[in-house]
């Protein structure tokens, strides 16, 4: 049930009703419906819905060191418009060692992975098989 | 040196076919009770196998280092995220975790060597015996063969139980469901039947599949060593699932048992397979359901409880000449309580299979075992599969014990009755004394068919009823040393000659000899 609230809610805001009116509605409603308890988890169902929807919209790519970052500059970005990511995305670049080198992107729930480690992964996996 | 070493690696990295492509990625936003919530996965298809990954901030000496791969199966496909129940240990799955498709549905790797293996529903060894290497993907859910793929069930599968050999025969192909309260020898007839098979030609002989669906591990441990013991083990796979697993694998169980089943039945083969039980299953279905937030319906059963068993029991068929004529042949076990036939998942099963053997307390608490009601159990498609010997025999051995039973009220006023009657009474007797038979010692159908017909003639009427069985076993030892010619030529022709008759006719009067 919190989950109809919610998206209820989110299409509310979604159609311009300020955030102020938005909020007293639903506690409104889930009062006069007897669900009052309920405010508090489909608010957090609310913040989980918008999390989700800023984190898909934001690319993030992983690097082994930052001077990766830009060295791979040309790769990173030629991976990101196949993802699907347009100059207006975000990216947040975030160093993590373990990859060894080269760099992973993702967006929008697709994955490009271009790292040493999953290079050394397939190549110890054909070895060994 | 080492300079050399990393310029070597890195030429060798870049002449790598590696084919980056874009994957497609899930994350994990709720996991609890074994099923997670994934948002992502778009185009995720049912029953597609996913792999959590582990990768995400490992090393690579850690990631190669690693054996075990968490894997999930798709069951729920929802508006904006999938479920998926999580097949292992679903302490490794965490929330933001990354989950891959594997674009793969869910099939178990099959070959030869899986028979005589104790395997779990994914198809890896869980004997301690080496790894298992499959030839081919089986399918765990498939499209069950069309009306047009199938023929008739023609050739019996011998249990080696007199009862049920001569009155409920079972045909290759043939789903004979077997129920009853607990501790009424279901699972003893099951595994019998396995045992009995080791007297089948060998090329003839059907493979055997045991699924084990939530029992305890000690039970299905002691079934292994039976049927070692009895050197059935040779011919049989155990696919085991105990009642501490997850309610998936349980689910999964007697579906990798019918996958297995298929792949040997696509070679031509006959294949038995017994689901023990379904009871078990239907009460791990409906765990999971409840899990997956899908309605319930009657006893908190999902709805479609009996598409599950529907869709399990089909894929057991007599496959026609041209798709090689294999078959599977499906003993679904049923738990009832308090002999309750009527309860949802019992009705359900009886009315998806073709035939039932009831087994019941109070037969069992008498000494009647197996504790057969033969009054009420059926065979709806296996006489026709029956071999012409043991029809020759079994006609009259149904019609004494439908009269026997009519009578039984009567017993109590013995004195008081005719002379006929009392004859039909003792008669029937015998004929109960003569079907029980001592658990883990099925007997082939040859000797069944002597015995039978040595009662029919009157045979043991000589003898007290508590002798009868005592007489059967010198009767049979007799032929046996003597006339074994009698076995050898209705194993070989499963035929009763007049030449046959005439001679057990003399052995018989022989015998008789002997014992007066």
């Amino acid at each position: 049930m919190k989950t109809e609230y919610a998206h209820a809610f989110l299409a509310t805001i979604h159609e311009g009703v300020s955030l102020d009116t938005a909020l007293s509605g639903l506690r409104g409603a889930l009062e006069r419906k007897g669900h009052g308890k309920l405010y508090a988890p489909v608010l957090l169902e609310v913040l989980r819905t918008l999390e989700a929807e800023k984190g898909t919209d934001q690319a993030v790519v992983l690097v082994a060191k930052t001077s990766d970052a830009t060295s791979l500059k040309s790769a990173i970005q030629a991976a990101l418009k196949e993802l699907g990511a347009t100059e207006a995305t975000s990216v947040k670049e975030v160093v993590d060692e373990t990859i060894v080198g080269g760099f992973v992107a993702t967006y929008d729930y697709k994955e490009h992975d271009q790292s040493y480690k999953k290079s050394l992964k397939n190549l110890y996996e054909s070895i060994v098989k | 040196m080492s300079t050399e070493i990393i310029e070597r690696i890195k030429k060798e990295i870049e002449s790598l076919d590696s084919a980056v492509t874009t994957t497609e990625i899930g994350v994990v936003t709720n996991v609890g009770d074994g099923v997670a919530a994934i948002d992502g996965l778009r185009s995720a298809q049912m029953m597609e196998m996913v792999v959590f990954s582990a990768d995400e901030g490992a090393s690579l000496e850690a990631l190669l280092s690693k054996t075990d791969t968490l894997y999930g199966l798709v069951l729920n496909l929802e508006e904006d995220s999938v479920k998926v129940v999580i097949l292992g240990d679903a302490s490794k799955a965490y929330e933001g975790m990354k989950v891959y498709r594997t674009k793969k549905l869910l099939s178990i790797p099959v070959s030869e060597d899986i028979i005589g293996r104790v395997v779990n529903p994914l198809g890896e060894a869980i004997d301690g015996k080496p790894t298992i290497v499959g030839k081919k993907n089986m399918p765990i859910e498939r499209v069950a063969y069309g009306v047009m793929d199938r023929s008739g069930v023609n050739e019996p599968v011998h249990t080696g139980i007199k009862a049920i050999d001569s009155m409920i025969p079972i045909g290759r192909g043939q789903r004979e469901l077997i129920i009853g309260d607990r501790q009424t020898g279901k699972t003893t007839i099951a595994i019998d039947t396995i045992i009995n098979q080791k007297y089948e030609p060998k090329e003839k002989r059907p493979l055997c599949i045991y699924v084990a669906i939530g029992q305890k591990r000690s039970k299905t441990a002691s079934i292994m060593q039976k049927l070692q013991d009895a050197g059935a083990m040779e011919y049989t796979t155990i696919v085991a699932t105990s009642a501490s697993e997850a309610s998936p694998l349980l689910f999964l169980a007697p579906f990798a048992g019918a996958a297995i089943g298929e792949y040997f039945m696509e070679q031509g083969k006959d294949v038995l397979v017994v689901f023990d039980d379904l009871s078990k299953h239907a009460n791990a279905y409906r765990q999971m359901s409840l899990l997956l937030r899908r309605p319930p319906g009657r006893e908190a059963y999902p709805g479609d409880i009996f598409y599950l068993h529907s869709r399990l029991l089909e894929r057991s068929a007599k496959l026609s000449k041209e798709l090689g004529g294999g078959s599977i042949t499906a003993l679904p076990i049923i738990e009832t309580q308090e002999g309750d036939v009527s309860a949802y998942i019992p009705t359900n099963v009886i009315s998806i299979t073709d035939g039932q053997i009831f087994l019941e307390t109070d037969l069992f608490n008498k000494g009647i075992r197996p504790a057969l009601n033969v009054g009420i159990s059926v065979s709806r498609v296996g006489s026709s599969a029956q071999t012409k010997a043991m029809k020759k025999v079994a006609g009259k051995i149904r019609l004494e014990l439908a009269q026997f039973r009519e009578l039984e009220a009567f017993m109590q006023f013995a004195s008081d009755l005719d002379e006929e009657t009392k004859a039909r009474i003792e008669s029937g007797r015998r004929y109960v004394e003569l079907l029980k038979q001592p658990q883990n010692n099925p007997m082939p159908f040859y000797k069944q068919v002597v015995s039978i017909y040595a009662a029919n003639a009157g045979m043991f009427n000589l003898v007290p009823v508590a002798d009868v069985r005592k007489t059967e076993d010198s009767f049979l030892s007799f032929i046996e040393r003597d006339r074994k010619v009698i076995f050898d030529t209705i194993e070989t022709g499963r035929e009763l000659t007049d030449e046959v008759v005439e001679k057990i006719n003399k052995a018989i009067e022989d015998f008789k000899a002997t014992i007066a």
